[in-house]
């Protein structure tokens, strides 16, 4: 999805491909996270919550700021599903479809959810300071066998 | 650097156990 646009995925059947085309021996730890749709606030620059976390490093590519800010776990949503506030902030990124995709290769190995950070999660970070780059990522202890 | 505050932590475990409960039944579902 393009975080300045909100346009969805111009390929997804094609990353799908791309996937699976991976032998699932050659994959040896899968970690999965999901974001928010672009769409369900505003994209990047047209007001959305993250605009001012983006504005302190404009360099960085837009791509980059969303899935920092963005990022959510699959199908709980921001702050370990404490932010949600409709279906819109549970993941927009199909993460189940990419997820199969991941287990048609025949993977069967150790996978992870991260979620970021509660930093990294309030909304409306309107005060950059309180809303800082991470340096490091609490991470969801949760990594399972997916057999 | 400080530790993670352990609440926290337990918090985004026990949500990452349902984000992997939820993801298996919806790829059950494909």
């Amino acid at each position: 999805m393009d975080p300045l646009t909100g346009a969805d995925y111009p390929d997804f059947e094609g990353v799908l491909a791309r996937i699976r085309a991976v032998p699932g021996d050659k994959i040896h730890f899968f970690e999965i996270s999901d974001v928010i749709q672009p769409t369900a606030a505003a994209p990047l620059l047209k007001g959305s919550e993250y605009d001012a976390y983006h504005a302190a490093d404009p360099d960085a590519r837009a791509l980059f700021t969303w899935s920092i800010c963005g990022r959510c776990l699959p199908l709980v949503g921001k702050n370990a599903g404490d932010d949600v506030r409709g279906p819109e902030d549970l993941g927009g990124a199909r993460a189940a479809e990419i997820f199969k995709a991941v287990l048609d290769t025949g993977f069967r190995g150790t996978s992870s959810f991260p979620s970021g950070t509660p930093a990294t999660s309030s909304r409306a970070p309107a005060d950059t300071s309180s809303h800082p780059r991470p340096q490091a990522r609490v991470r969801s202890r949760s990594s399972s066998s997916s057999t | 650097m400080s530790l993670p505050d352990p609440t926290v932590t337990e918090r985004y475990a026990k949500a990452g156990q349902l984000s992997k409960e939820r993801l298996f039944e919806a790829i059950l579902k494909l």
